[in-house]
């Protein structure tokens, strides 16, 4: 019976056979060699990108934000893409890590840690765009975190972008503890594994005194189902407050009663998409092709499309209730859309998020990384696009056709966004060199559950 | 390997009484209804609120029976017997019963359930008039015809398949073909069922729009399909037609575990439409919610987030919740009864504006509706095992533990 069957069942986490002294030394060996020539080009090239950043940062602050293509009527300009498309992109990880913990999906092993790197970087960088767009950032932990004073003056609750603060802050920290806890045990693997003094009290330090007991295990275990359960409805909260900025607002486009679930598929949608073009490229540059398998992308791209779908569904439902609903400015919104002056990042958006994607429904282009990285490549364009057209076209033609206007981003606006993107590859190029970007632990859990259950088949 | 009789095809002549006794109170309430001008009126709004929900329980099992063949579940294999049987009624008599609602449509001078039929009405209506390319009758029906036949042909295609496994035929390659259809259902199911909600709920107030009414709509069907599925598995688990060691709690924990989070969607759902309505507070959009905010709907308004988030979310906390068969039944039929509720809450206010009724005049169609699906579920015991005998991951389904 078993021999019929096996058609039915998940291919192995792992390619061929291996032993955890192996899978230590394929996941280790980046962190603890020389780095290569080839990741000394890459972090310099990533790091004169990321110059740009307190390049223009250093602009802004000189010269205010009037640097900026922000004016009347678009007063919010590519920070604010910007902002929403990097908190975008960390959701992936928290889909990986928790939600797919939930769902005890055991092909996460593979890509979570990374994931879960990428999380907190792409967040890192969202919280500088609106810190920034306060205009004095010095100031603004005064007005964005409540404090006790004698003036009793407090922030405005009701605003969404106050809730931002709290919701992006949350996310951000229990991203972080939850990675930090997953790390320890691996940290201490790689405590034992040193030579070096040096090196071993840096990572005794950073592994907490790790000791491998039955009961740290113990508590353990129960610490990450519970980040895995508390991280769940975060997942949804933080893009679906996000998504508040704009709806509850009475402007047309910005408010839709399906922005929360559309913001939060868009969010794991561009997520995996990033997920599936850096991890590509790790598995090429640190050899870990047998571990973060094609399997893995395949099941990836799976999820790209899922979600892509779900996008897709969203943008045909604003634009049908836009019709049905029968308000004339909501119908004109909709066609200024994909008619009007920035069509042109309308249909850059269809095409790259709802079109371009179908083609995944081919097992060989999900598989192989040469047909799939085009499109997870203009993934991350669309989405990118997605949020350009959302704040963009929904203010540049508003109510008063008096002050209709254009937006054009100055060369510091698109500075800060290059420079962003050269910050987040230098810090994921910094966790690849440093810390082990492949859960050990869970993956030898994996290993000895599948290989033993394997020989088990035949006994 | 598994006692053969007890699985065997039975009849229950406990359900097939009481879908009789269900049956033939509804008809006998229904009747009389049907005669008088004004309890016509009330029939109409109780036939849909009955269809409605004899329709969120079926789809909703249609679903996750979906789901199971478009993720390539494997634990499920063991109950996978029962969403077949609730999701049977997609079949053939879901159509069916759609006949009322399209004769109701087309005698709209003797009853008045979509507004936007009444010719003179949307003469009078701009915004109406507007809706007109989309809202008007031979439209509706024809869309009606279209997601039905969806829903039927790809039920029949499931059925057909797992049938043929029963009978030991090329049991694998049915295994594939279901699950070859499983991407392609879920599109569909996604478009037919959005625009069905919009149909035949959304537009009972043509007035009112809200992008997210499809999802809203859906996430209450996936529950009730979902406590359905409970409550039969747990039913034919206790009469013994699924034996013991088929069934297992760790079965019943990720039942659970669905119905939390399935529980928790719905509400994330429902507060998103609340919230942005009343924050916006755009009067084209706030009526529809503050008709059901104010007079006897507010009660309403209340006991539906308890039946469908509050009461379930609690009940369902705790680990050994998910575990234990009685609380699961707690659960299921509060969540069934918050379905119910949620059906009316969205249907019952544009007949009566004051306050929510309850007479006879809208038992009728309830009852009978609900007679019907549980005759069907008993004629589909009395011919099919309640197990997928011939799924050859049953075994391992058998052995799933958490």
């Amino acid at each position: 019976m078993s021999a019929d069957t096996s058609i039915l069942k998940p291919a192995p986490l792992i390619e061929g056979r291996i032993t955890p002294r192996e899978l230590d030394d394929a996941v280790f060996a980046p962190v603890e060699s020389f780095p290569t020539g080839r990741w000394l080009i890459a972090v310099s090239v990533t790091g004169a990108i990321a110059l740009l950043f307190p390049i223009c940062i250093a602009n802004t602050i000189l010269n205010g934000i009037g640097t900026w293509g922000v004016n009347q009527p678009v007063g919010w300009g590519l920070a604010i893409v910007n902002f929403v498309f990097w908190v975008g992109i960390g959701h992936a990880g928290t889909l990986i890590s928790a939600i797919l913990f939930l769902f005890r999906q055991k092909w996460r092993t593979g890509i979570a840690r990374f994931a879960e790197a990428m999380t907190i970087f792409a967040v890192f960088c969202a919280m500088q765009f609106p810190l920034f767009h306060t205009g004095r950032p010095w100031l603004a932990m005064f007005w964005l975190i409540p404090y006790p004073n004698d003036q009793r003056i407090y922030q405005n609750f009701r605003s969404p972008l106050e809730w931002d603060v709290f919701a992006v802050g949350t996310y951000g920290l229990i991203s972080f503890m939850f990675w930090y806890l997953g790390l320890i045990p691996d940290l201490a693997t790689a405590r034992d594994r040193a030579k070096h003094p040096f090196r071993k009290f840096v990572y005794g330090l950073l592994s907490v005194g790790w000791s491998g007991s039955n009961r740290a295990w113990t508590h353990y275990e129960k610490a990450y189902l519970m980040f895995a359960g508390l991280s769940t409805p975060l997942v949804l909260s933080v893009h679906s407050i996000v998504s508040f900025d704009f709806a509850v607002s009475v402007i047309p486009g910005w408010h839709t009663t399906i922005f929360p679930p559309y913001f939060v598929a868009g969010a794991i949608f561009s997520g995996f998409a990033m997920v599936a073009t850096l991890i590509v490229i790790l598995r090429r540059m640190f050899h870990l092709k047998h571990i973060i398998t094609d399997n893995h992308l395949d099941l990836m791209n799976k999820i790209v499309i899922v979600t892509s779908l779900m996008v897709g569904y969203a943008y045909a439902m604003e634009f049908f209730i836009a019709w049905y609903g029968g308000v004339a400015v909501e119908r004109y919104v909709f066609m200024n859309r994909a008619m009007g002056p920035y069509a042109w990042a309308y249909w850059t958006m269809v095409i790259c998020n709802v079109v371009v994607p179908q083609l995944l429904w081919i097992r060989r282009v999900r598989r192989s990384v040469l047909l799939m990285y085009p499109i997870v490549l203009l993934i991350n364009v669309g989405m990118w696009f997605e949020r350009f057209v959302i704040v963009i076209t929904s203010l540049h033609r508003d109510y008063l056709p008096s002050s209709w206007g254009m937006y054009i981003p100055t060369w510091t606006d698109i500075g800060l966004f290059v420079g962003s993107f050269g910050i987040f590859l230098t810090f994921i190029l910094l966790f690849c060199r440093f810390l082990p970007s492949v859960s050990v632990t869970e993956m030898k859990a994996a290993l000895l559950h599948t290989q033993s259950a394997h020989g088990g088949d035949h006994e | 390997m598994t006692p053969i009789d007890s699985i065997s095809p039975q009849t229950s002549m406990r359900l097939r009484r009481i879908a009789l006794i269900l049956l033939i109170a509804g008809l006998h309430l229904s009747v009389p209804a049907l005669l008088g001008a004004e309890s016509r009126e009330r029939f109409a709004s109780a036939y849909l609120w009955g269809y409605a929900f004899l329709w969120s329980v079926t789809l909703g099992s249609l679903f996750f029976l979906g789901l199971h063949h478009l993720t390539h579940a494997r634990w499920s294999v063991v109950i996978r017997r029962v969403m077949e049987m609730l999701a049977a009624p997609a079949t053939g008599m879901l159509a069916a019963l759609f006949i009322p609602v399209v004769l109701m449509l087309l005698l709209h001078g003797h009853f008045s359930l979509f507004p936007w039929a009444d010719a003179a009405h949307v003469a009078e209506d701009p915004i109406l008039a507007g809706k007109r390319p989309y809202l008007n009758s031979p439209f509706f029906l024809a869309r009606a015809a279209l997601y039905l036949a969806v829903w039927a042909g790809f039920t029949r295609h499931f059925l057909r398949q797992s049938f043929r496994q029963d009978a030991g035929d090329d049991a694998v390659g049915a295994v594939l073909r279901m699950r070859r259809m499983g991407a392609p259902f879920m599109m569909a199911f996604a478009v037919t069922v959005s625009f069905a909600a919009i149909d035949w709920l959304m537009s009972l107030n043509p007035h009112w729009f809200s992008t997210i009414f499809g999802v809203y709509v859906f996430s209450g069907m996936a529950l009730s399909g979902l406590a359905a599925l409970t409550l039969a598995v747990i039913a034919l688990r206790n009469s013994g037609r699924l034996p013991e060691g088929c069934v297992t709690t760790d079965h019943l924990y990720n039942l659970g575990a669905l119905l939390f989070g399935f529980s928790a969607f719905w509400a994330y759902i429902a507060f998103s439409q609340y919230m942005l309505i009343w924050y916006a507070n755009m009067p084209e959009e706030t009526f529809y919610i503050h008709d059901r905010l104010q007079g006897g709907w507010l009660g309403v308004s209340v006991a539906l987030a308890l039946a469908r988030f509050v009461i379930p979310f609690f009940l369902l906390l705790p680990r050994r919740a998910k575990r234990h068969a009685r609380t699961l039944v707690v659960v299921s039929v509060i969540v069934l009864a918050g379905q119910w509720l949620d059906l009316f809450w969205l249907i019952m206010p544009e007949r009566h504006a004051a306050g929510p009724v309850i007479g006879w005049q809208e038992l009728g169609p309830p009852l009978a509706l609900a007679g019907a699906l549980l005759l069907s579920l008993s004629r589909f015991l009395a011919r099919r095992p309640c197990l997928a005998v011939g799924d050859p991951l049953l075994e391992e389904s058998m052995r799933f533990r958490l």
